[in-house]
């Protein structure tokens, strides 16, 4: 995908889109916390990308690019709170209610951001170093820092917590 | 084996795998409209899926009728009779039916196809409608809870079978969290089983108490509050007693383990300062005690041969899940429970305790009913000489699923429980699983060969007991303490240390205030992608271990700097401007009189000896939250040494 040209195609974007659809939308459930509203994320990223395709200048993978734009528009949707993203969404499924979440969740929210998002791309979309970069916009080096140090803390965090 | 084998395990939970349809068409035409009402299309969306007022109307008077009929048709004899009849409740509306059937497709432990299900109960809780849904599975007893709007999501599910149930006028099948809303609320109770003879089911929270109604042989009691944020959350109100009405005016008391905690002995709180503290060893009544025919070489042949028995592995969705497996099926071993058993083996990767682990593991993880991805996993030892159980992972909840891998030559495979139970475990091609409620901990599961000699014993460990908090003992009277040192003169009311604030400070600022600390330990790593690796360290003044410090300072990084957060104080000298030797006052006296001289400025949020601040702890601390500003006061001892007290400034949230 990486080349001197530029823009995406839209067959190009949808083929992602339907592709990793799942990946996409557990990623971003992640971040934002609420599985619902992260549908709504990856419609809105996808919105954006196809709205900004041209701007693809395929210095990267085009994958790279439209991880980066899912995963700034599920940052913004934690930030601002999740109706403010457009919806227009079918009957969905709901969320899971696992009452181990709120441990689990307790524990992710103290790790710092860089290493919450580094962790949910390596699990939740098992991407690889390169393409984690790519979509954090760090270098290779530093993911495998991030995800070690990630890997340490939330074991130590899921040990302090009481159940 | 923990409750999370890995930091994949762990984040399982953290995210729903549900199906999700590829909507393309949808994004096209959003990309192509520039302006667009935000809030409208869902509105809009919720209006339409909204069942009409009439048709709840409806369903509540065939549910009333239903109750009527059944109650007069089969009397109370049946302690299940609503269920025993066959019909519970009226069938399953059809949109809840198809979600139940969407997901049921694509779960990797799915039910029978065909089942269909029984609208039991629904409840509206904070505008928000939940069904409580039944159903046979074979010998098993199935209960579905779900949000009306969400027929397809996951939900929680519970069967069991009868030999599970038996012996309960009342079970609490399962608690229940769900989070609705923007702002968010969460929807917390319980849901479970009760006998013909049960009128209601009386629900003790933290803050309050309600009565939930028994319908249909289940009853559902849910609660909502909001959410709140991480750093400011509001007190959680976990369920804390659960007893049932019976019709003929007694109230019996159902045990329950408040969740992350243990059992309040009756239902009732401690009426002195307690804590939940480990269970001493009890013996089981009616559990075997010994092994009387012990497995020689215990292995599972099939394994070993790698037969393809049960069904494949669903392909691991994370690497680590099953590191290096070499092999693995997926075994059902109770034809009646849709839960799966995972087992594989491979080689062992990892440390414990500092050394490489060796030789071959057996993995085993739980994929629960209607679950689309992993359940509970982990890894140990493969079976071997003495250990002819390998029992997998668990998850403490009202009803607890334990399951296992047993050797050649078991045959058969029961839990005993402390209240007397025994509960046959399902079993097949070595893989055994069993539903116990959690309440009735500690346990044994028992494993017997062909002439049902025992073959293995695993114990299975007891709920947390209520135990009164022993009083501060103070060998040293005040008047031959040392004198107070730099760091042992506090201010309560500024929240400083011989006039600094110390909390907010870095590493160096505190060094230039209190000195150099007698331990710098470093506790934990925070990498920054800017600015690199910090090393966040934690000061001890006063002495270096952690029962014979003074004062021991925690950090934590807020923005880019690493900051004091926590000021942990235990030396016997600490004096405050008011309260003198605080920490030579019974912890109650100092609450009192922290009260008396600071209520001005902080409100008590948990009174010594009955906290709830975290949700199942009772524990012999207190704590006072700032009226103004985010800081905090936490206050109390340590059971096990009641010779240092503490006291814990720190910035709320830390």
């Amino acid at each position: 995908m990486a080349g001197s040209r530029r823009g995406a195609t839209l067959d190009e974007l949808r083929a992602i889109y339907e592709g990793r659809l799942a990946e996409l939308t557990r990623v971003a459930s992640a971040i934002v916390g609420d599985a619902t509203s992260a549908e709504d994320v990856v419609q809105e990223a996808f919105v954006r990308a196809v709205r900004q395709r041209a701007s693809y200048d395929g210095r990267g993978s085009l994958n790279g690019w439209v991880w980066r734009i899912v995963v700034n528009v599920a940052r913004d949707a934690r930030t601002r709170g999740p109706q403010q993203i457009e919806v227009d969404r079918p009957d969905l499924p709901a969320a899971d209610e696992d009452p181990r979440r709120a441990v689990v969740r307790e524990a992710v929210e103290q790790l710092p951001e860089r290493q919450r998002l580094v962790l949910f791309l390596r699990y939740y979309a098992d991407l690889d170093y390169a393409a984690i970069a790519a979509a954090v916009a760090i270098s290779e080096g530093t993911v495998a820092a991030t995800l070690h140090n990630a890997h340490q803390r939330l074991r130590l965090l899921l040990a302090a917590i009481p159940r | 084996m923990t409750q999370f084998a890995s930091v994949g395990d762990a984040l399982d939970v953290l995210v729903d795998e549900r199906p999700v349809e590829p909507d393309w068409q949808t994004i096209l035409r959003a990309a192509a409209v520039e302006q667009r009402a935000v809030h409208q299309p869902e509105r809009r969306k919720w209006l339409q899926q909204r069942p009409p007022r009439r048709l709840a109307v409806v369903l509540v008077a065939v549910l009333v009728a239903i109750l009527a009929a059944t109650a007069l048709a089969t009397g109370l004899a049946d302690r299940f009779s609503a269920w025993i009849s066959g019909k519970p409740g009226i069938p399953a509306p059809s949109a809840v039916q198809q979600g139940f059937n969407a997901r049921n497709r694509v779960s990797l432990a799915a039910f029978p196809t065909g089942t269909k299900l029984r609208l039991l109960l629904r409840e509206r809780v904070n505008g928000t409608s939940f069904d409580l849904l039944g159903f046979r599975n074979g010998d098993a007893y199935c209960l579905r809870l779900v949000r009306s709007d969400r027929p397809s999501g996951r939900g929680s599910n519970q069967c069991l079978r009868a030999d599970e149930l038996r012996g309960h006028v009342a079970l609490v099948a399962d608690n229940v969290w769900f989070r609705v809303g923007n702002p968010e609320i969460s929807i917390s109770g319980i849901y479970g089983f009760a006998s013909d003879d049960v009128r209601s089911v009386r629900v003790t929270r933290a803050r309050g108490r309600s009565s939930a109604t028994v319908t249909n042989n289940v009853f559902l009691s849910l609660r909502g509050q909001p959410s709140g944020s991480v750093q400011r959350h509001p007190k959680p109100n976990p369920v804390e007693a659960v007893a049932a009405l019976m019709r003929g005016g007694r109230v019996r008391n159902i045990p329950y383990v408040i969740s992350g905690g243990g059992i309040l002995p009756g239902g009732a709180r401690p009426s002195v300062p307690s804590y939940f503290a480990a269970s001493p060893p009890r013996s089981i009544p009616g559990a075997p005690t010994k092994v009387t025919a012990p497995i020689k070489h215990p292995a599972v042949g099939w394994i070993l041969r790698r037969e393809k028995r049960g069904s494949p592995l669903p392909a691991a969705r994370k690497p680590d899940l099953f590191p290096k497996l070499d092999f693995g099926r997926l075994v059902q071993p109770d034809p009646d429970d849709p839960l799966r058993i995972g087992v594989g083996i491979g080689p062992a990767h990892g440390m414990t305790r500092g050394h490489p682990v060796r030789g071959t593991w057996v993995c085993l993880i739980q994929f629960d009913s209607l679950t689309v991805a992993g359940g509970s996993s982990g890894c140990g030892q493969l079976l071997g000489p003495g250990r002819p159980i390998a029992l997998g992972s668990w998850f403490e909840s009202p009803i607890t699923h334990f399951n296992g891998l047993v050797a050649d030559g078991i045959t058969k495979v029961a839990a005993f429980l402390s209240d007397g139970g025994e509960v046959p475990a399902a079993l097949s091609d070595n893989v055994f699983a069993v539903a116990v409620p959690q309440a009735s901990l500690p346990g044994e599961i028992v494993g017997y060969d062909a002439s049902g000699r025992v073959a293995a014993i695993v114990q299975l460990q007891a709920n947390a007991v209520v135990k009164p908090c022993p009083p501060a003992e103070f060998p040293t009277p005040v008047s031959k303490l040392p004198p107070p040192k730099k760091w042992e003169q506090i201010d309560l009311g500024s929240l400083t240390v011989r006039g600094e604030q110390i909390l907010g400070k870095t590493p160096d600022e505190v060094k230039a205030i209190l000195g150099e600390p007698a331990l710098i330990r470093p506790r934990a790593q925070v990498t920054s992608g800017v600015n690199g690796v910090f090393e966040i360290p934690e000061f001890r003044y006063g002495g270096t271990t952690s029962s014979t410090l003074g004062l021991s300072i925690g950090f934590a990084k807020r923005g880019a700097r690493i900051v004091a957060t926590t000021l942990y104080f235990q030396a016997p000298s600490l004096v405050d401007a008011r309260l003198g030797h605080l920490l030579r006052l019974q912890p109650t006296e100092l609450q009192r009189a922290f009260a008396r001289n600071y209520g001005r400025r902080y409100r008590l949020t948990s009174g010594y000896g009955s906290s709830t601040f975290l949700v199942g702890q009772l524990q012999c601390g207190g704590s006072f939250h700032a009226k103004i500003g985010p800081k905090a006061i936490d206050f109390g001892l340590n059971p096990n040494r009641p010779s240092r007290p503490y006291l814990v400034i720190r910035a709320a949230g830390s």
